[in-house]
């Protein structure tokens, strides 16, 4: 491995006395490109290009280094970015996003590292954002983002679907339903495709298509089971206020259990769909979230149903 | 990962412990105890279990034997905790306590001596060992007691595998409770004990495992949603699960608990996260063979065989993607989401057709969304899965499936389609080939291709008259009838099917066939009956879909029987249900009606009731107008109320604007009354000239409006044929006339059949018929009309086919003359097409000679007061006539005839013939008279003679106004009188006469 001088980082390393100040370290493995020989080290700095380090974690010195030539450099994955990825499994997006935020922050010095945990945190903290319903917050995120630190596939595609969310940030309607029905035609992973399906059937809403925003809607309660439960429980919550307001479903409440009943109606069958919605609201899709009032009516329709 | 892989899994985890054993100092000989202890501690590092066992054995075999405690000390103890290893590592579970517990319990230290520094640490091996024996309650004991007699500073433990075993047991022994506090102290220290996150998800493996068994759901969902974030690990560790957390999910699921099936299910990462974090740890690792992260080690061997794995899983038949999607939609469906099922079918059709399970994922996708009303998915997917999987056992189900959705959906064209080319196809008698039919029967019945539907509908009725669909098939084979405007069959039909279902609960066409019979008895102006029926659909089933249908036939019979009041009330319910329903088809016949009740010219005198219409006017064309088959008739109907109320020109526009907007639609119909109505309105201030050229040039109508262009022309000849009928001024009559055959020629030049509308096909074969000497020319007039679906100008088509044939002399025509006629006699709701048509099959009976046919029907048309007949009376009795005297009825004959001539003697054509016959047949009679002495009662010769001499000297005095035809036949009469009174037996009428006087005088 080369050894760059000092004068030669001066240039590429834009220090503050702040960030001098705090010993920011981060934990890594470098794995040499020569002989493939490891050997721990502690970052205090790095661009897309270049790093300085210790070499151990207490030393006075640093060293810099051009990242070209290590095969790798693994940073052990933070305790602070663990816990925040653990709220963030644990759908606590709120708390998450704090975390990772902090991550962020603490983590900038070695931002441009491929998947470094400040690039990574940036974008779980948007993924916060938007699971919360943040939009202004989430495009506000974007205008500083820089994505070229990560490298997944799905996350750069989740970049792309920002476009998707801004649009219903933006109540671009017509915009929005162009461009869900464009990525709906494309394989994706379950979770973008639930959210590439509740985008549109925001869209069809927005264009005053209730109905026909029902299958969308539906797609996003399946797509990947429910597990993004913000997705399926709004898409779920817009299923039953479509219906709630669908006149043809209101006359079937009317008529239920009466000679004037029509079985075969559309009204009927809706009010059923509309029962075993919010049943599986109750069930799993809520993900513990109340059933509200307006629509707890439903569940009447489904215990005859299913007699 | 198998409910008995839970122990093995754990034991795997807390065996990973440095091997300390001490070595005795006198271990110094090949086979002395040292040199064996030696041996088999490296052949343990070297994971040569079998070989470190046998070691062990030999040891024990060869100084454990006597005393070994008192021999070599608490020491020798960690020969048998050496032992329990390796049996740990060789799953020989019960050996392995067995070793423990000699090393725990025959080898104690002394006092503070330390000499067997395993024997604590044996009661944690006890417990592993017990926990893969399955030996729960002994786990448990074993880890207490461990905790309890371990030396803090020198017995350290993996903590995390430690709690997670523990967990592990109370699992298995159904304390779920107990369970989870263990697991959760391994989740909570996650990061200190630490434990690894495989561990974690091991524990809620067994966790899950246990819920199942117990049915404790909620336990699993409560410890779900509260430490969800520990266990979703990251993919590519997560990954390794799926599988597990995919069975599991299944069990619950099929155990009842759906809510931790789908939770589960929620668990297994996509595959492509799980690649794509597998490539960025494999990059991070540079090529080498691992790190070990926090609690977890990132092993780059299992990293590429887990990346390989999920590759090849990716481009195969049984992903988890496809897994999960198949297990979300059978839950989603059995909570009663069908919609829900289907997009997750869909998304399994789209992005993952190669699935193993592709066929059952198909036909569920036809399955359901055929459920959810998405017709031409349904069909599209169908034709996909009878591509794909043509002798798949669900084929006949998609096919059912198809046709029943596509037609319960209302799209009977696609049905049609897709049932035509599969019903010869299908082998009959089978419950595919019973709903093909229907389903094509009913597509055709309402598609208004009734001719079509009729032989399909009335196949399925006989063929499957049990058939699912028993109750709609004999309502469409009665209803069809309607269509076609058999009303008596219909009728008997449609009686039939209310008699035998008459159960509104079961028969949901019951209002419908009320309605249909009630129309079949308007049709026969059986007007009390009509009404009879439709009171009972008001009374009966006033919320079906016919009720404002029904009060609109209401207001017609009621109309019908000059019942105004009664009328206009049915016609405003009708209006007030239409408009409430939405019904905007029926709300416009509804104002229609009124329009036409109370808008009507009434001689003279100003209808105080055409303000109302014009109201009634102004609000169609306001609300319902868009669209609607009424917009022709009430651009006609409102024309003297608008005149009235002043607005003569908006009417005229109006009627202008429909016209050249109902031109562009060929099917149009009720142009003809349209121009008409416009024609009457244009007339009143242009001559006929200046409508013909105003015609031939109408504004707004294009050169390919065809139909409507020949119309006009149409419009342009009936008011010339006005002009040649009614003009005083002979020469007008001429060239009318004249004018009428170019009109005509023009017409047959520039317009082909198919451009023609019905009226025009019949207005212009009735001129070929009726005016040239080329009458069959008019056939394919005829034949274009009635070939069509449009069952407009039927009968009138009918019944000039009819008479074309019947002109004809070949049998065949005459047969074909005769069914034309039966149709229009049977089913025209005109009684002069009736009437016509009744004398016409009389004729041609007698022109086939079949007389006695030809007397039936005689019969029938001179009973008046049933037929309510007698335009064609005198002909038909000459006709009846004359059958009596081909079948030699002598007596019948005669006195027809003289009730023929007495009764028309005016009547040339029909009376002259009469008596020719009558004096004929009498002559040859011959009989004499019964009383010679009384000259009334003549003989036959004479009586001929005398009723013929009568007959000229009564008529003699029209003889100059006859026509030449009708000279030339009563000249045959006289020519017959003169003849028999040359006879020497007959005498004259001048001789009687003297006879007469010459015996007065007497």
């Amino acid at each position: 491995m080369k050894i760059l001088s000092l004068a030669a980082l001066c240039s590429a390393f834009v220090f503050t006395a702040a960030a001098q100040e705090n010993v920011f370290l981060a934990h890594v493995l470098l794995i040499e490109k020569e002989n493939g020989a490891r050997k721990e080290a502690w970052l205090v700095a790095a661009t897309k290009t270049q790093i300085r380090y210790r070499e151990t974690e207490l030393a006075a010195d640093t060293k810099d280094a051009r990242i070209s030539d290590f095969r790798s450099i693994y940073i052990y994955e933070p305790r602070e970015y663990a816990a925040a990825m653990d709220l963030y499994q644990g759908r606590k997006y709120k708390e998450a996003k704090e975390m990772f935020g902090a991550v962020k922050a603490r983590y900038k010095p070695i931002l441009p590292m491929e998947n470094s945990p400040a690039a990574l945190s940036t974008f779980y903290e948007m993924e916060c954002m938007r699971k919360l319903g943040d939009l202004d917050g989430l495009a506000a995120a974007l205008q500083t983002f820089i994505k070229d630190p990560l490298t997944r596939e799905t996350q750069l595609r989740q970049l792309d679907l920002y476009v998707l969310w801004d649009a219903v940030r933006t109540k671009s309607w017509d915009r929005l339903e162009t461009l869900a029905k464009e990525r709906a035609e494309t394989p994706l992973p379950g979770d973008q495709r639930a959210q590439v399906a509740y985008c549109h059937g925001l869209a069809l809403e927005g264009l005053n298509r209730p109905l026909e925003a029902l299958l969308p809607y539906q797609t996003a309660l399946t797509a990947d089971t429910g597990a993004s439960e913000e997705i399926a429980r709004q898409a779920a919550l817009r299923i039953l206020a479509i219906f709630n307001a669908d006149p043809e479903v209101k006359n079937a409440i009317k008529v239920w259990g009466s000679d004037n009943e029509n079985k075969n109606s559309r009204g009927h069958s809706n009010l059923k769909e509309a029962a075993a919605v919010a049943k599986l609201f109750e069930m799993s899709l809520a993900s513990g979230t109340a059933l509200p009032a307006e629509y707890k009516t439903f569940l009447k329709y489904l215990e005859k149903t299913e007699k | 990962m198998n409910l008995r892989n839970f122990p093995r899994f754990v034991a795997s985890l807390v065996c990973a412990i440095p091997l300390l054993i001490s070595v005795p100092a006198q271990a110094q000989e090949e086979e002395d105890l040292p040199s064996l202890v030696e041996k088999s501690m490296k052949t343990m590092e070297l994971n040569k279990w079998e070989e470190a066992l046998a070691i062990s054995n030999k040891i024990i075999e060869k100084y454990g034997k006597k005393d070994p405690l008192g021999s070599h000390g608490a020491r020798f103890g960690t020969i048998y905790y050496r032992k329990g290893i390796c049996e740990l590592k060789l799953k020989k579970w019960s050996e392995a306590i067995s070793s423990f517990e000699t090393c725990y319990k025959d080898f104690p230290n002394k006092g503070t001596e330390i000499g067997n520094d395993t024997h604590k640490k044996a009661l944690l091996k006890w417990g592993d060992a017990a926990l893969g024996a399955e030996q729960w309650e002994l786990a448990i004991t074993q880890y207490q007691k461990f905790l309890i007699e371990r030396d803090p500073k020198r017995d350290s433990y993996p903590k995390g595998a430690f709690h997670i075993a523990l967990a592990v047991c109370h699992y298995q022994l159904g304390r779920i409770p107990e369970g989870n506090e263990n697991l959760e102290i391994a989740i909570k220290n996650k990061l200190t004990f630490p434990t690894p996150d495989s561990g974690i998800v091991a524990g809620f493996q067994a966790l899950v495992t246990g819920a199942i068994l117990k049915q404790n759901e909620q336990a699993l969902l409560d410890f779900i949603a509260k430490n969800r974030g520990e266990i979703a690990i990251e993919p590519y560790l997560m990954q390794q699960y799926s599988h597990v957390f995919m069975k599991l999910a299944a069990d619950a699921a099929n155990a009842g608990m759906e809510r931790a099936g789908m939770a589960l299910y929620q668990f297994v990462p996509s595959t492509d996260a799980a690649i794509e974090d597998i490539k960025v740890r494999l990059k991070t690792l540079g090529g080498t063979p691992g790190v070990k992260d926090g609690s977890n080690l990132l092993d780059r061997k299992k990293l590429e065989e887990d990346l390989a794995r999920l590759e090849s899983e990716k481009r195969g038949k049984k992903s988890t993607e496809m897994v999960k999607l198949a297990a979300t939609a059978y839950l989603h469906e059995k909570n009663g989401n069908v919609r829900g099922a289907y997009t997750a079918y869909q998304q399994l059709e789209k992005f993952h057709s190669t699935s193993e399970k592709r066929e059952d994922n198909l036909y569920n996708l036809v399955r359901t969304s055929s459920l959810v009303s998405i017709g031409s998915e349904t069909q599209r997917f169908a034709g996909l899965f009878i591509k794909n999987f043509p002798d798949s056992k669900h084929v006949p189900a998609v096919r059912r499936i198809m046709l029943s959705m596509l037609f319960y959906n209302g799209e009977y064209d696609t049905c049609i389609e897709v049932a035509e080319p599969m019903i010869d196809k299908l082998p009959a008698g089978t419950p595919e080939h019973d709903m093909c039919l229907h389903v094509l029967g009913g597509s055709c019945f309402y598609t208004g291709q009734y001719d079509k539907a009729q032989p399909l509908l009335e196949k399925h009725v006989k063929d499957y008259p049990k058939s699912l669909f028993e109750i709609p098939a004999n309502y469409f084979v009665a209803s069809n009838m309607v269509r076609l405007q058999f009303w008596g069959k219909a009728a008997t039909l449609l009686d039939a099917f209310i008699a035998a279902y008459p159960d509104a609960s079961k028969n949901v066409f019951l209002p419908f066939a009320l309605y249909d019979r009630a129309t079949c008895h308007y049709a026969e102006e059986q007007s009390e009956e009509a009404l009879v029926k439709i009171n009972r659909i008001i009374n009966e089933f006033q919320n079906s879909n016919v009720i404002e249908q029904a009060y609109n036939l209401k207001g017609n019979v009621e109309q019908s029987l000059k019942n105004p009041d009664a009328a206009e009330k049915s016609y405003l319910a009708a209006l007030e249900i239409a408009e409430k329903r939405r019904n905007r088809s029926v709300a416009g016949e509804s104002l229609f009606s009124l329009i036409a009740l109370i808008g009507e010219k009434i001689g003279k005198e100003e209808n105080p009731r055409f303000k109302e219409a014009v109201t009634y006017a102004d609000k169609f064309w306001k609300e319902f107008a868009e669209n609607s088959p009424y917009k022709t008739r009430v651009a006609v109907a409102q024309v003297p109320a608008f005149n009235a109320a002043g607005r003569g020109e908006e009417a005229l526009e109006r009627l202008h604007d429909v016209i050249v907007e109902m031109a562009k639609n060929p099917e149009a119909q009720g142009l003809e009354a349209l121009i008409n109505s416009y024609t009457a309105a244009y007339l009143e201030k242009h001559t006929p000239e200046e409508l013909k050229e105003h015609y031939y040039n109408f504004e707004g109508i294009r050169a390919k409006d065809l139909a409507a262009r020949a119309l006009l022309r149409v419009a342009v000849i009936g008011v010339f044929e006005n002009d040649a009928k009614k003009s005083e001024d002979e020469a007008r009559k001429r060239a009318a006339a004249a004018m009428i055959k170019v009109l005509f020629q023009q017409l047959k030049a520039d317009f082909t059949v198919k451009d023609l509308t019905n009226f025009i096909l019949v207005k212009v074969g009735d001129f070929l018929r009726n005016n040239t000497a080329t009458p069959r020319e008019a056939l394919a007039y005829y034949d274009e009309a009635l070939s069509r679906q449009d069952q407009s100008y039927r009968f009138p088509a009918l019944l000039g086919r009819a008479d074309v044939y019947g002109r004809s002399t070949l049998p065949a025509d005459i047969d074909k003359g005769i069914e034309d006629f039966t149709r229009v006699y049977t089913d025209s709701q005109e009684k002069p097409e009736k009437e016509f048509s009744l004398y016409r099959i009389i004729e041609l009976h007698m022109a086939k000679k079949d007389f006695t046919k030809a007397a039936e029907q005689a019969t029938i048309y001179l009973d008046r007061e049933k037929s309510g007949f007698s335009k064609f009376s005198p002909q038909i009795g000459l006709l009846l006539a004359k059958s009596y005297e081909e079948r030699n009825q002598l007596d019948d004959a005669l006195a027809m005839y003289v009730k023929v001539w007495s009764a028309h003697m005016g009547n040339i054509q029909i009376s002259a013939p009469a008596m020719l016959s009558w004096m004929k047949l009498l002559w040859d009679r011959n009989k004499p008279s019964p009383n010679p002495a009384d000259p009334a009662i003549a003989a036959d010769r004479q009586g001929a003679y005398n009723g013929g001499a009568n007959f000229i000297q009564l008529t003699s005095r029209f003889k100059d106004k006859m026509t030449d035809a009708d000279r030339e036949l009563w000249q045959e009469v006289e020519k017959l009188v003169n003849q028999y009174e040359a006879d020497p037996n007959v005498k004259s009428l001048e001789e009687l006469r003297l006879e007469k006087e010459k015996a007065k005088k007497k």
